[in-house]
């Protein structure tokens, strides 16, 4: 596979915070291809994405590292297959503000698994100063039980700082030889 | 009347901290200070925290007896001789040692006397992201030893510090009472009662960052210090705590307030009994968004975390100063993060070094753009 595709998917329920993610730390904006929520999505936002968010990082060599946001509608579930091909890794939010944060959790570990196994997985919890509950280490006793131990952060999706954080700990997880500026 | 300019010569500081300190020079003194070559200099502001700190201090002493010596530390230095600065340092604090050494125009002094702004003005209580850190707060954070032979007996003991000489002893018995038990704890003892909060994982502390780290750097074991006997922790009726807790702008996260007085106690060092041939476990990766991410803590915390291993190895194979590392085992120690592992299994296989894969420099030119994106 040529440099220039590779990937990294953003994933995870509507209005975890997917596309705020992608725009904190993509070089351009980012093309959003949403439309006005039909469904019970309406009742958590008025936009939702319905085919994906796209963001990219250009590297000083030129390279580019494409940044996809997965449409967080399950009924979408079909291009999560075409999607992740390519891909280096996942990150997956979640929205800690959701009726059952941890059915999400399971439910998008489990439709990447395959990938997952292949790649790697960083886990950002959104919307935590909203409600606190569960913990971090709520989700990490539920990961364990997977099992799995992947980074778990709370995440403000509009930061860039935090968005960066967990991406940088995908490439860790990836290949913890890497080197610090 | 022109304004005479005081010359400053700083002594082993780097050229982040240089910077930081002629932009206070420019902010709040007007520029009526200015950073010189040492042979122009008349006043010298050595960082006795650096570990050529004393040897500067002898040098400058034999070659300007004249000069005005202005010491700065994170530590409480005891010295009749020359004037002390203590970091964080205050604008107020080095503008009134100025003025004594020569008198300084009424217009910079009125304009710092007002300002309780510190050089370094960084305020990590909030802690809501993980901040960059500077040369200067990455040193008060993991000190700044040189790494030591861990295979000489003389030589570890360095490495160690007793956690219970120093408040974080008591936090860290505070912190495991109040997880255990699931109970609201106070600790009381300082200028004002601390609060933890388990259940909501946070704590109420109406004391600033710098009075944390002022008391995390003193031994509570100096004969002058009494703090240590007046100190006491207790569990707390809910209710009765909540009403104690005015100010609802004094509330951090407990796990980031930890590991900030952690590193600050550790600097760079062990707890006690830590043994350094002994497998350890993480059991998970830190908040990282949420804590003082210090230099390789991601790459500790990934190497680390598929097996256990022991600090020698873990010293031995990531090749980094050995302060990064034992500040954070200190830090995810203290949070309850890290651990000996005792699983028979841990000891029988000695954990081999995670080689690097075929797009390590392809990921690390990912890490480049994040970070040139953080800044």
């Amino acid at each position: 596979m040529a440099k220039s595709d590779y990937k990294i998917i953003f994933t995870g329920p509507v209005g975890a915070g997917k596309t705020t993610a992608i725009a904190s730390i993509s070089d351009s904006a980012p093309v959003m291809t949403d439309t006005k929520a039909s469904d019970m999505t309406k009742s958590r936002k008025s936009q939702t994405t319905v085919a994906m968010d796209y963001g990219i990082l250009k590297l000083e060599d030129g390279e580019h590292i494409h940044l996809y946001g997965t449409p967080g509608q399950e009924r979408f579930d079909f291009m999560w297959d075409i999607l992740t091909t390519g891909g280096i890794g996942l990150v997956l939010l979640v929205d800690n503000t959701r009726e059952n944060p941890m059915t999400d959790l399971k439910f998008f570990l489990n439709s990447f698994k395959d990938f997952i196994a292949e790649t790697s997985v960083v886990i950002g919890v959104t919307q935590m100063d909203n409600e606190n509950k569960p913990a971090i280490d709520d989700y990490r006793t539920e990961l364990k039980k997977m099992p799995l131990n992947p980074p778990v952060f709370e995440v403000d999706a509009r930061q860039k700082k935090d968005v960066s954080l967990l991406v940088q700990a995908l490439l860790f997880t990836l290949d913890p030889s890497i080197n610090e500026v | 009347m022109e304004e005479e300019i005081i010359k400053i010569n700083a002594i082993e500081l780097d050229e982040r901290s240089l910077k930081t300190l002629s932009f206070f020079f420019h902010k709040f003194c007007n520029d009526l200070c200015i950073i010189s070559a040492e042979h122009e200099a008349e006043v010298f502001l050595i960082n006795m925290d650096s570990v050529n700190a004393e040897e500067q201090l002898e040098r400058i002493k034999r070659r300007y007896p004249k000069s005005a010596l202005i010491l700065t530390s994170i530590k409480l230095l005891e010295n009749k001789d020359h004037y002390f600065l203590r970091k964080p340092m205050i604008a107020k604090h080095l503008l009134a040692i100025l003025s004594d050494i020569r008198s300084l125009p009424s217009s910079a002094k009125s304009s710092a006397l007002s300002n309780d702004s510190e050089v370094s003005e960084e305020n990590f209580s909030e802690g809501h992201a993980a901040q960059l850190l500077n040369e200067q707060e990455i040193t008060a954070f993991v000190g700044d030893a040189e790494d030591i032979d861990l295979y000489k007996p003389n030589q570890i003991e360095k490495v160690y510090f007793d956690p219970n000489h120093y408040f974080l002893g008591f936090l860290h018995q505070a912190y495991q009472l109040a997880k255990q038990e699931n109970a609201v704890v106070k600790i009381t003892g300082l200028w004002r009662p601390i609060i933890i909060f388990p259940s909501e994982n946070i704590i109420y502390i109406d004391l600033t960052d710098r009075q944390l780290q002022s008391i995390c750097v003193v031994s509570l074991q100096s004969e002058q210090n009494s703090i240590e006997n007046t100190i006491k922790i207790e569990k707390l009726d809910l209710q009765k705590a909540i009403e104690e807790c005015a100010q609802k702008d004094k509330f951090q996260n407990l796990e980031s307030f930890i590991w900030k007085m952690a590193l600050w106690t550790s600097r760079g060092r062990l707890p006690k009994g830590t043994s350094l041939d002994n497998p350890i476990y993480l059991s998970a990766w830190p908040n990282m968004t949420r804590l003082i991410v210090t230099p390789y803590a991601m790459k500790i915390a990934a190497y680390w975390i598929a097996h256990p291993r022991s600090l020698m190895n873990l010293t031995k194979h990531l090749s980094i100063p050995q302060r990064y590392i034992f500040s954070f085992f200190t830090a995810t120690y203290m949070t309850n993060l890290a651990g000996s592992a005792n699983r028979a299994a841990d000891k029988l296989i000695l954990p081999t070094k995670i080689n690097p894969t075929s797009k390590q420099n392809f990921f690390s030119r990912i890490m480049n753009k994040l970070y040139s994106k953080e800044l």
